[in-house]
């Protein structure tokens, strides 16, 4: 699963994109686990930050599906 | 439904959006035409800039922009809708986004884009990522050039799309020195002014101006030694003529003898002292002879005799502003108020610091070495810091334990809080959570400086937090960088400016796999006229050798003209 980190989440995790190797789709809790597990620092932001997945928002009881980008977007501050 | 689909064109685009564009619309059909232009202003958080930088997850931003579109259209029937947002580096006075739609009436074109820009707000993944003030501009001038525009365009087929760029690759750094003293400067607020006597506001920081309130000098006083004459006045004053006054008193500073000179006699007077009434000029003592209970001078003596008196309020009038808003009580600027006649000055108050250490394997300067641990030599260098501008610093230890840290942190009360150590990402690094438990907001955890990155900036309502490298040497350079910084908010004074100097190391081949920025402790000297800075040989970072004797903080390497960037901490 590619996972796309932008603005300060890439900041945080200090790279902008990563491949995961996962095989099941997974819940938001388990992909903050690793997300965490991997960078510490976005510990920080996982309050604040949404993914999305397919490029839709996910909803907190969503999975994330392993066949598409997933992204972890901070609060939106574009126009 | 289909065929009542808005014309839609949605862009983002990496370049300057033009202000004068026809815009198509059917003219048969629409009666109204609204445009929206939103453009970079001047200030951002408060703070002048010259340009900001929006990154965007482009496909997803173009998908949800239609989406929006689609959605808000449903509920004011537009015809058409035309969006292009910009992205990348974007100059102050330039469009970050134009939205322009056409609709049968009015209404429904105002209600469309102003719910459209609202939700754009909230939903479309496109951010803000740097502001850049006027220090960072060669920096953007740079970034523009590597920029370049060939990147391939995503075609929607079934919608109306063009858009350059790929996800992440429109990302200045976020949390550069500059972000973070951005962040510092619209989080940390300045004290509540307090009243104090004004024997006590040396080295403080004037809340309001501050105005005389009496003459300065409060009298015509003498600016000499020598003699106040009364001149009759229908003397004549050959050049070779010597004068003669009769010496009827003699006034020092404090005698308020009530005297009034009659012309033709004189009085002795020292430096300061009141100008009696009647006298019409001083004459120094050295130019005059005295014989018996007569003063002798020849009229010369009365050339620029006016300068050998200062007249009453020449200097300041009663109620003249002598000091502005924000002005550093220096030593002299104290005298001044003090001769001004002002009793008390509102300045802002000195802020309550608080520095917590954690970490089991701290010992105290004056205990003694134990298997495993080692001195804090921390809190004392931190308090001696601060104690450069008359802050006390209050200091606790905690250990590595999360729920202590946690509840020290609930019992703070003052108004910045610096924790040591516990700030980066390992196991037993507790400060983020611990002050994000405890109701901090957490703007920065992490910063592009070796040394110094893990660094934690967050605030509670009016208090401010840093969680600090237990590293001493980071420690020290998060000090004059960010906390310092912050300092000087609360107490109103300026921040320190970086400054340049001529390089007078070893030439240096930059590094080019290391692009965080580095700072080297160093000695700056001035060499004549020229600010000049050689760097200080350090092993590793745990070496505190070189700051035992540095004055000055270097930012990387020499630049092509063969100046750096310093920190001046130290005197010259």
């Amino acid at each position: 699963m590619k996972v796309l980190f932008f603005a300060q989440a890439a900041q945080a995790a200090g790279c902008r994109e990563e491949d995961w190797s996962v095989d099941h789709p997974m819940t938001v809790e388990e992909f903050w686990q690793e997300a965490i597990k991997r960078h510490p620092a976005l510990a920080d932001l996982r309050l604040v930050c949404r993914l999305a997945s397919g490029m839709n928002y996910l909803g907190p009881d969503d999975k994330l599906d392993p066949t598409q980008d997933a992204a972890v977007l901070p609060p939106v501050s574009g126009g | 439904m289909d065929t009542l689909r808005p014309h839609c064109h949605i862009e983002l685009v990496h370049r300057p959006i033009p202000l004068e564009e026809p815009f198509s619309f059917n003219r048969q059909t629409n009666g109204a035409t609204v445009e929206f232009l939103g453009l970079v202003r001047a200030e951002e958080s408060g703070k002048p800039i010259v340009s900001l930088s929006y990154e965007a997850y482009p496909e997803m931003a173009l998908k949800e922009m239609f989406r929006l579109a689609e959605e808000v259209a449903s509920r004011f029937p537009v015809n058409s809708i035309e969006v292009i947002h910009r992205v990348g580096v974007i100059p102050v006075g330039e469009a970050a986004i134009r939205v322009r739609v056409a609709s049968p009436h009015r209404a429904e074109a105002f209600g469309f884009l102003t719910v459209f820009m609202d939700r754009l707000k909230e939903d479309v993944p496109i951010w803000k990522v740097a502001a850049a003030d006027l220090g960072t501009a060669a920096e953007i001038a740079a970034s523009r050039l590597c920029r370049a525009d060939n990147v391939p365009h995503i075609q929607s087929p079934s919608k109306e799309t063009v858009c350059q760029g790929r996800a992440g690759e429109f990302s200045p750094p976020a949390f550069s020195i500059e972000s973070v003293h951005a962040l510092i400067d619209s989080n940390v607020h300045p004290h509540a002014p307090l009243k104090m006597p004004v024997s006590n506001v040396g080295g403080s920081v004037s809340a309001y101006d501050v105005f005389a309130t009496a003459d300065v000098p409060p009298f015509s006083q003498s600016a000499v030694d020598g003699y106040a004459i009364a001149m009759p006045d229908n003397s004549a004053t050959s050049q070779c003529e010597a004068m003669t006054f009769d010496l009827v008193e003699s006034i020092v500073p404090g005698n308020l003898k009530q005297i009034h000179l009659k012309p033709g006699q004189a009085a002795r007077i020292l430096t300061g002292a009141i100008v009696p009434p009647g006298a019409t000029h001083v004459v120094r003592q050295e130019d005059c002879k005295s014989q018996a209970n007569n003063i002798v001078f020849f009229p010369n003596a009365l050339l620029n005799s006016e300068k050998q008196i200062r007249a009453k309020g020449a200097i300041y009038r009663c109620g003249e502003r002598i000091l502005t808003a924000g002005t550093e009580i220096t030593p002299g600027a104290l005298a001044l108020l003090i001769s001004a006649g002002v009793t008390s000055v509102s300045v802002f108050a000195t802020p309550n610091v608080t520095y917590i250490a954690t970490g089991d394997e701290l010992l105290e300067a004056d205990t003694d070495f134990q298997p495993g641990k080692i001195k804090d030599s921390n809190g004392p260098m931190m308090a001696a810091l601060l104690a450069k501008a008359s802050i006390p610093l209050q200091r606790l230890g905690v250990s590595d334990d999360l729920a202590e840290l946690q509840g020290a942190i609930a019992q703070f009360s003052g108004d910045l809080l610096l924790i040591s150590g516990g700030s980066g990402p390992g196991d037993r690094d507790h400060s983020a959570e611990a002050l994000r438990r405890s109701g901090f907001v957490i703007h920065v955890s992490r910063v592009d400086s070796r040394p110094g990155r893990p660094l934690i900036f967050a605030t509670r309502g009016r208090q401010t937090a840093f969680g600090l490298p237990g590293n001493p040497l980071s420690q020290f350079v998060c000090h004059h960088l960010f906390v310092e910084r912050a300092l000087a908010k609360m107490i109103g004074k300026s921040p320190r400016r970086f400054l340049f100097a001529r390089w007078e190391g070893e030439e240096q081949d930059p590094d080019p796999t290391d692009t965080r920025p580095k700072w080297t402790p160093g000695i700056a000297w001035l060499d004549g006229a020229i600010l000049k800075v050689k760097p200080l040989h350090w092993r590793h970072s745990g070496d505190l050798s070189p700051l035992s004797v540095a004055n000055t903080l270097i930012r990387g390497t020499p630049n092509i003209c063969g100046e750096v960037q310093i920190l001046l901490f130290g005197s010259l």
